[in-house]
């Protein structure tokens, strides 16, 4: 099962890369598949973690256990859900000029994101958890600017605003964690979840308690960047109202987003 | 050698500021003339106005009476006896310093100055008043200032003897570098500049009546009276350079023993180290403006408000545990006090240039952090890359987020929603909190990191957020999150040394940054001219 980790992670990539090419009903055709692929994946998976079963591949570098295999399947099915909307809402502006251009970039940048949103729950440490919620950042900004008009950029600004802040705050948290395991874990250790739990007992209680006040903080974050996706959602509307299909995929990424601490919530309340 | 005896020395501490004061003065006037680009007067023709006017007759105002006449020899008289209670020369304290603490010498300055104000009212000439009741007003907070100064140091060394303070600090540099002391000795030299008239307050030297504060006090004086005035005034600015500089940052250099090289040794030193202060007020008069007169209140609590934070600092200084003296230690708590004062700067700072130019300072120091990181890491080339990355971010953000702000012609002031001594205020409580909360922590560092570093970072980027809320203005928010950005790489900084991996998210965090600042924001200013107040986002309201 884990070459499924892999593949999984690979069906978007590689449907990002067919959507730069020439052709719409080509990356049409390759995000519909990538993603009905990576939904049927996440299932696979989903079934096999039931028992407290564990994946893990590159090295213990992607991890998925039964409370990310939660998340990995609302991505899945998110993904999925959310390609095939956009392709029936997208055509409805096929009639524009420059549609083509502005729907392949619409579909790598969807992929994308899929792909960072993918990540996020696989991930087994927090140094590379913080780098995959940092890449859906940057990326899913790229989404709600594509269209390039007054309102998709003023949203993507306060967006960024939003969750640049929540990432400036998570790496604090990060940083205060590691800092709290270098006593009994050693000085250059990889902060994975599981030495924590291990090492629950001997981490300091205070120092971890405020790095997860952090971390709650930028969990709040995620519920504040729904509110923001809200907002760009309905201004979008009002002026383009081709759009809907990534603000509503984004909206499932705070979801997710949300609770994506949650594994480090073990270590912490221990 | 030959040895002095205390009185001796007693007489040359009086001796030395009577007669270095004006060359100082000269000195800094010179200085600033050849920085301003002009030819400026002698070294000496301070000496040479005073001489000058000693040999004047004295022309009273009408109606003048006897105060008018004694009041610039009290003033003399008290500017005479402060020397005598600080250490101006010698570490030890010779008997006469008893006769009175750090308190009692303020005291004296303070009836100087109030002799000199009775003067000018009692001169009936409306600009003199008009100096004097201006005086009054500011100096109001002034006072306090200094003393929430006097106590952050007595709660220190226990003690306000100035010399104990001074033997106190020299006994470990870990003291200088409290962040406790730092913050005090900035407010401390905020009220120096106010003190002795200097710009952003007053034009020193200028012949504005209407801008004068300090000078306009004196304008019916002459003769005599007006030469013993002018000196006064440059004694004054001496004793108040010495306090800084022997009390307050570099106690070294003062004579041990009572032997006649070391007096002298220390007398040099004296004038070296009021020269390096006047250094510091010759970039500062060149480089700022004058405030306008009701902004001068905002100064003034500004630097009321930083001395309560030094005392806030120093109560919950002792739940950082002890730390043992590093030069990495050192550099880093120096810088995120610096860091932290260029940020109460920017909130207060309403050009979006001057805030990119504050920013950029603040990211070249913490560059310097990394650096000291890299220095003390034997195998630091992550930091080495680091320290470059950092000092990349100070020029080039900066620049090009300045040259887009020009292509887009928007209008440059920023204003704020409320006014910059609340938040200023908001400022201080917020680092309060962030110092509480990190002192609460108990990081294990064994004494080796510099943790009231870490808790000055975390209130960094508290403070942050009240400057990103607090503008809505785009660019300005921007800078709000880069400070936030230099907040987290600093904290980073001064708990990873050894880790490496904190230090690799931390550059992956500064590549994020960039990423952000010109994929993003030069496609948002660039490619569309939308008005870039985020007042307009109000209409992407649910």
């Amino acid at each position: 099962m884990s070459a499924f980790l892999i593949v999984l992670l690979c069906l978007p990539l590689a449907a990002t890369a067919v959507s730069l090419g020439r052709s719409l009903r080509v990356a049409e055709a390759a995000s519909l598949a990538a993603a009905l692929a990576a939904f049927a994946l996440t299932v696979a998976l989903a079934i096999s973690v039931r028992h407290g079963a564990e994946h893990a591949a590159l090295g213990q570098w992607l991890r998925l256990d039964s409370l990310g295999a939660v998340f990995l399947l609302a991505t899945g099915f998110l993904y999925a859900a959310g390609v095939v909307f956009s392709i029936g809402y997208l055509r409805a502006g096929a009639h524009r000029t420059g549609f083509t251009s502005y729907a392949r970039r619409y579909y790598s940048f969807l992929n994308l994101f899929c792909w960072t949103m993918l990540l996020v729950p696989l991930m087994n440490d927090f140094g590379t958890l913080w780098v995959a919620l940092e890449l859906t950042t940057i990326v899913s900004v790229l989404l709600v600017a594509v269209d390039r008009t007054d309102a998709a950029l003023e949203a993507a600004w306060k967006y960024v605003l939003i969750a640049s802040v929540g990432l400036g705050i998570g790496l604090l948290a990060v940083i205060l964690l590691y800092a709290a395991g270098t006593g009994p874990l050693g000085d250059a250790y990889i902060p994975r979840f599981a030495s924590y739990v291990a090492a629950a007992h001997r981490l300091p209680t205070v120092q971890v308690e405020f790095a997860f006040l952090l971390g709650h903080r930028f969990r709040h974050e995620g519920r504040l960047r729904a509110a923001a996706h809200v907002a760009a959602r309905r201004a979008q509307r009002s002026a383009e109202p081709r759009v809907g299909a990534p603000l509503r995929l984004a909206a499932g990424d705070c979801v997710l987003r949300d609770p994506s601490f949650l594994p480090g919530d073990r270590a912490g309340g221990r | 050698m030959p040895q002095l005896s205390d009185g001796l020395i007693q007489v040359l501490q009086v001796g030395t500021i009577l007669v270095l004061s004006p060359l100082v003065t000269g000195v800094i006037a010179r200085a600033e003339a050849i920085v301003q680009m002009r030819h400026g007067p002698r070294f000496l023709q301070p000496y040479y106005d005073i001489a000058k006017l000693f040999r004047k007759e004295t022309v009273l105002p009408e109606g003048a009476g006897v105060v008018f006449r004694i009041a610039p020899y009290v003033a003399f008289a008290s500017y005479c006896i402060v020397p005598l209670l600080i250490p101006v020369l010698t570490s030890f304290p010779p008997q006469a310093s008893y006769m009175g603490d750090i308190l009692g010498g303020g005291l004296i300055l303070g009836f100087a100055s109030y002799a000199v104000s009775l003067a000018a009212i009692d001169s009936g000439s409306p600009y003199a008043q008009l100096g004097s009741s201006r005086l009054r007003t500011f100096g109001a907070l002034g006072e306090p200032t200094i003393l929430f100064v006097v106590f952050t140091v007595a709660l220190i060394t226990q003690t306000d003897l100035p010399y104990v303070f001074a033997a106190t600090l020299k006994s470990s540099a870990a003291e200088i570098v409290r962040p406790a002391h730092l913050l005090a000795a900035a407010a401390f030299f905020m009220v120096v500049l106010a003190e002795t008239g200097r710009v952003p307050l007053e034009n020193h030297g200028s012949t504005l009546e209407f801008g004068m504060i300090d000078e306009g006090r004196t304008l019916e004086h002459s003769g005599p009276g007006f030469a013993l005035l002018r000196w006064g005034s440059s004694m004054k600015q001496l004793i108040l350079y010495t306090i800084l500089a022997d009390v307050l940052i570099v106690p070294w250099g003062l004579a041990g023993t009572h032997r006649l090289d070391d007096v002298l040794i220390a007398i040099a030193l004296l004038f070296a180290k009021a020269l390096g202060i006047g250094a510091a007020i010759v970039v500062i008069e060149s480089a700022f403006a004058k405030l306008r007169l009701y902004k001068i209140p905002e100064f003034t609590v500004s630097s009321f408000l930083l001395a309560v934070l030094a005392v806030i600092t120093f109560i919950v200084q002792r739940d950082y545990g002890e730390t043992r003296l590093t030069v990495f230690g050192g550099i880093a708590t120096v810088v995120a006090v610096i860091v932290l004062l260029l940020e109460f700067m920017l909130l207060r700072s309403q050009d979006v240039w001057e805030q990119l130019r504050l920013y950029g300072v603040g990211s070249a120091a913490i560059a310097i952090v990394a650096f000291a990181a890299a220095a003390k890491l034997h195998a630091g080339d992550l930091y080495a890359i680091g320290t470059i990355t950092i000092a990349f971010k100070s020029l080039v953000i900066p620049v090009s987020v300045g040259a887009i702000i020009r292509n887009l012609d928007v209008p440059t002031r920023v204003p704020s929603i409320i006014r910059a001594p609340g938040a200023i205020l908001l400022g201080i409580v917020l680092s309060s909190f962030a110092l509480v909360a990190v002192s609460r922590l108990h990081v294990s560092g064994d004494g080796v990191l510099p943790l009231p570093a870490l808790g000055i970072a975390v209130a960094v980027i508290a403070v942050s957020f009240l400057l990103m809320i607090l503008r809505p203005y785009a660019p300005s928010q921007l800078i709000g999150f880069l400070v936030l950005e230099n907040g987290a790489t600093l904290a980073a900084l001064v708990i990873a040394p050894g880790l490496p991996l904190i230090v690799g998210l931390l550059l992956l965090f500064d590549l994020f940054v960039g990423l952000l600042v010109f994929v993003l924001l030069v496609q948002y200013f660039g490619v569309q001219r939308t008005a870039v107040t985020t007042d307009v986002l109000n209409r992407l309201r649910g």
